[in-house]
């Protein structure tokens, strides 16, 4: 079942590639945002979110830190990877010990997908509900509920699994000009 | 914690604005810069209305609401009550950020309420100087320490529901 295919994910797939769409729905559910990128991630903790539309931003995890930077804004943040990664979904995807830090249930299959929960063992107020889906052995999608009801899914298309990733794509180097917040 | 008694919808008139916003307070020799990132949904108006801010991976990192004598700051798993929007706002952002005027300013126009004065890049007020070139805004606090707050509107449908 999908923690089957969680654990082997975790054991077994060791960095990837995949585009994603991500939809934001309001806790009234009366508001979605759409947004799309690219995903590449190499355990442990180094992943890269790379969102295209509709606007350019990118997150990266090098390993020790997380950066965000905005290009419109033009503005970068960082912050050290312990408090930003914790418990949250890029843990689930790119971190070093999947069960030392989640308790993994099965769920329903739904709309083709078999879906597992992941309750972080650290209390994680900001997260009500977190949960990966599977297509077989591929990964599907990634579905997050924070503490206000706020739904962010992911979908992940064109999954690579085990491809090399140049190192690079896990450094954030500042653009000029811009301004860094260290957090 | 008391939950705020439902409010009444945020005057719906007023609109809702959506996009992007940063707020940096610059440091000095003896602190760095703060600040931070975010989307934002802005509902209603100055006297009653509602913030949301939320992180580039979609959590809701913050939310607050005013009426006329209270504003609450909802963050996850924590609601704190405050007299009024800036005092909210100094808690969220370290520095009082006008949120009133922000209803105008991000539709490039001096708030009503308040002297302005127009000025080459765009005009000045309450201690601020803004510079809208839409969908983008900065807004430069003049006082020391500087506070710089960049905005960019959403544009096309997402925007606006």
């Amino acid at each position: 079942d999908a923690v089957d295919a969680l654990r082997d994910f975790a054991r077994d797939v060791k960095s990837g590639k995949a585009n994603f769409t991500q939809t934001v729905t309001s806790p009234d559910g009366k508001r979605k945002k759409v947004s799309s990128g690219a995903f590449e991630f190499e355990r442990p903790n180094r992943f890269r979110f790379a969102y295209a539309k509709p606007f350019e931003q990118v997150i990266v995890a090098d390993g020790t830190k997380v950066w965000i930077y905005d290009a419109d804004l033009n503005q970068a943040s960082s912050r050290k990877l312990a408090d930003a990664l914790g418990a949250t979904p890029a843990a689930l995807l790119a971190g070093a010990n999947l069960e030392r830090d989640f308790t993994l249930k099965a769920l329903a299959t739904e709309g083709g997908i078999d879906w597992v929960q992941a309750s972080p063992k650290q209390a994680e107020s900001t997260i009500q509900s977190l949960k990966l889906g599977f297509k077989g052995r591929d990964l599907a999608a990634m579905e997050i509920v924070d503490g206000f009801g706020q739904r962010s899914r992911l979908d992940f298309s064109a999954v690579q699994a085990n491809v090399p990733v140049a190192a690079e794509r896990f450094q954030f180097k500042l653009p000029a000009g811009a301004d860094l917040i260290e957090q | 914690c008391a939950q705020l008694p439902k409010a009444p919808p945020a005057d719906a008139s007023a609109g809702h604005l959506s996009g992007r916003i940063s707020v940096t307070v610059a440091g000095d020799v003896h602190n760095r810069g703060t600040g931070g990132a975010a989307s934002f949904e802005l509902f209603g108006g100055p006297e009653a209305g509602r913030l949301e801010l939320t992180s580039p991976l979609g959590a809701l990192v913050a939310r607050a609401e005013w009426r006329p004598g209270v504003a609450s700051l909802q963050t996850p798993g924590d609601e704190r009550r405050f007299d009024d929007l800036d005092a909210l706002t100094r808690e969220l952002l370290g520095e009082p950020v006008p949120v009133a005027a922000l209803f105008d300013w991000l539709r490039a126009r001096p708030w009503g309420a308040a002297p302005h004065r127009a000025t080459a890049g765009g005009f000045e007020q309450l201690g601020w100087r803004i510079e809208p070139r839409l969908p983008s805004l900065v807004a430069t606090r003049l006082a020391e320490p500087t506070v710089t707050l960049r905005a960019r509107l959403d544009g096309g449908d997402e925007g606006t529901p």
